[in-house]
């Protein structure tokens, strides 16, 4: 860092001792830069990383970042230089060697929206799912493919009509990216469920793990068994869920206390003084699940 | 007051390089008072002055690798640093000294603890062991710590972790242990001021938080290479206190390892390094103890 960079920043606090955001400002884009560079690749002089227990480097411009809020200057200041940081770590120049800020820096932007970012990571989402094994190539392999795509659920979501969400929709095809997939299309339950055939057939690594947790994380966020349980079965019979599929979420339902999605069917069919039971019972496996398809 | 260590090591200074290591110390205490940085030269300055336990492997009071080490303090002659180019300089020279206290033989317990905020390894295992969905949720914070703890025991499976998932993102590795009473392993804010965690938080606003503590627990034979905390592994982070010049005895447990700089009137917790190891020694989850405010009294 050349010595008028070095000296053109001037920390400055509010009277609450917090950092006046202005004085990001008023040292400029140069130092800035030179600042998150150093800082994202773990060492900062000005506010120094606890390497001790384990400080995140990129945590702290996150807290500063949220304090100031999107409308400051430096806000606008920061994303800008992130922008720039990413676009160099993947510059020619650097395509040999992983440049050693961008793991932060891709930490960060999967902590803070920054709209300035978020060309950027349309363009990633659409290398990579028109050629996953041609962008892991160019950018450092699945590790840092997948960081990438983290950072996309933040800056640019797949939802209902924007311009990313086919290239989501296509990941949902890899097996590699689709559980990111899922979870940069939807991040509710009922939204999941959706296009959980898709992910299901595209055979994420541990599927019946993760099938696990979203019945058990929707649980948490909806108490509401029943009701859970309604929209699996309503998904089931609208998006046609295939029988392995559907024998793993029974398992999920069981592990997470509730009764299989068929153990509904057939207290419904009773409650409905349909005669299901007699069909179970006869060991009609076929009809039983037709029956199950039906509802 | 300057150890004894410090004066022998001094000693072996040659006379120019003595007062270039002075005015290398008084560049360190300047950096505070004029440039107000959250850092502390003066502090930094006085327990380089104080260090009495960098050895390496030598044994007690041998003043050799501690002579290495200031000499390698004193910049280049000829190159002038400024303030923030010293301390560069310095952590620099502390990164080639790590890991050289002297060694712990006698641990006065058989568990040893590790609290960390670093947030990214929290996620990883999250991915790990419940899924992609799981760590998307901890990071959009529509999980807290608690739930996030519930998950991470609920589908805990050492199996799944490879060679790759590590203690700490660096070695060595920093642990303490349950040898003091009086500390609230349960409470976040007590256990980041007793091992003096939050010094930066001062900077932000406490919403803008988001540091999460969480505890790891393993055997200390699990690990190897233990030993005294010095200057040189704790750089350029000032809250740091240099253990006294006593030399480690089995008769005396509390001379056996290094001890917290605490925070805000916290009791003070033991403290010793080893070498980074595979999480995969784990039996148990880690446990979340939840967020670290910010630390008013620094």
């Amino acid at each position: 860092m050349s010595k008028s960079v070095k000296e053109r920043f001037r920390i400055r606090l509010n009277p609450d001792g917090t950092l006046n955001p202005d004085c990001i400002q008023e040292a400029g884009q140069v130092w800035v830069k030179h600042w998150l560079q150093e800082r994202l690749s773990g060492f900062d002089p000005y506010f120094p990383i606890d390497h001790r227990y384990g400080g995140d480097p990129e945590a702290l411009v996150a807290a500063f970042l949220r304090d100031m809020g999107s409308g400051h200057v430096s806000f606008e200041l920061i994303s800008r230089v992130v922008l720039d940081l990413l676009k160099s770590a993947f510059s020619i120049e650097r395509k040999k060697k992983a440049a050693p800020w961008l793991e932060n820096t891709l930490r960060l932007c999967q902590q803070v929206v920054l709209p300035m970012t978020k060309d950027w990571f349309v363009n990633q989402l659409k290398s990579l799912s028109e050629n996953p094994a041609q962008y892991e190539k160019s950018h450092g392999g699945y590790e840092i493919s997948k960081e990438i795509l983290y950072a996309a659920i933040r800056q640019a979501p797949g939802i209902e009509g924007s311009s990313t969400r086919v290239c989501w929709e296509r990941l949902l095809d890899e097996t590699k990216y689709a559980s990111l997939a899922l979870a940069g299309l939807f991040l509710d339950f009922p939204g999941k469920l959706t296009y959980l055939k898709r992910w299901w057939k595209a055979g994420a690594k541990t599927p019946e793990q993760e099938l696990d947790y979203m019945i058990y994380s929707a649980l948490r966020s909806d108490p509401d068994k029943e009701k859970i349980r309604r929209a699996i079965a309503e998904a089931k019979r609208q998006y046609q869920y295939p029988e392995d599929l559907v024998e793993q979420i029974n398992k999920a339902l069981q592990s997470n206390g509730i009764n299989a999605v068929s153990d509904a069917i057939a207290a419904w069919c009773r409650r409905t003084s349909k005669s299901f039971d007699a069909l179970r019972k006869a060991g009609h496996q076929t009809q039983f699940h037709n029956f199950a398809q039906a509802f | 007051m300057p150890s004894n260590l410090y004066k022998s090591a001094l000693a072996q200074l040659r006379p120019t390089e003595r007062k270039r290591l002075a005015d290398f110390f008084s560049k360190l205490k300047r950096i505070r008072k004029h440039s107000k940085q959250p850092l502390d030269g003066r502090c930094i300055a006085d327990n380089i002055q104080s260090e009495s336990h960098l050895v390496g492997t030598e044994s007690w009071g041998n003043h050799k690798a501690y002579y290495r080490f200031l000499r390698e303090c004193i910049p280049i002659e000829g190159r002038r640093k400024a303030s923030l180019g010293v301390i560069r300089h310095y952590d620099q020279v502390c990164a080639r000294h790590k890991s050289k206290g002297i060694a712990v033989h006698h641990l006065p317990k058989p568990e040893l603890l590790r609290y960390s905020y670093y947030r990214k390894l929290i996620e990883d295992l999250l991915e790990i062991m419940a899924g992609k969905d799981a760590r998307v949720n901890f990071q959009e914070k529509r999980i807290s710590c608690s739930e996030a703890s519930e998950i991470l025991r609920r589908y805990w499976n050492v199996q799944k972790l490879t060679s790759a998932q590590k203690l700490s993102r660096s070695s060595p590795v920093w642990a303490t242990m349950e040898l003091s009473a009086g500390a609230d392993r349960d409470d976040a804010q007590f256990m980041a001021e007793a091992l003096a965690l939050p010094v930066l938080l001062e900077l932000a606003s406490s919403s803008a938080q988001d540091a999460v503590l969480y505890e790891f627990r393993y055997p200390s034979k699990a690990v190897r290479n233990h030993r005294f905390p010095t200057v040189a592994d704790a750089g350029s982070y000032y809250l740091f206190s240099p253990s006294p010049e006593i030399e480690p005895s089995i008769d005396r447990p509390e001379t056996c390892t290094g001890w917290t700089l605490p925070l805000n009137g916290r009791p003070s917790q033991p403290e010793l390094l080893h070498d980074n190891m595979p999480l995969s020694m784990l039996s148990k989850a880690p446990r979340i103890l939840g967020e670290v405010q910010k630390c008013q009294n620094l």
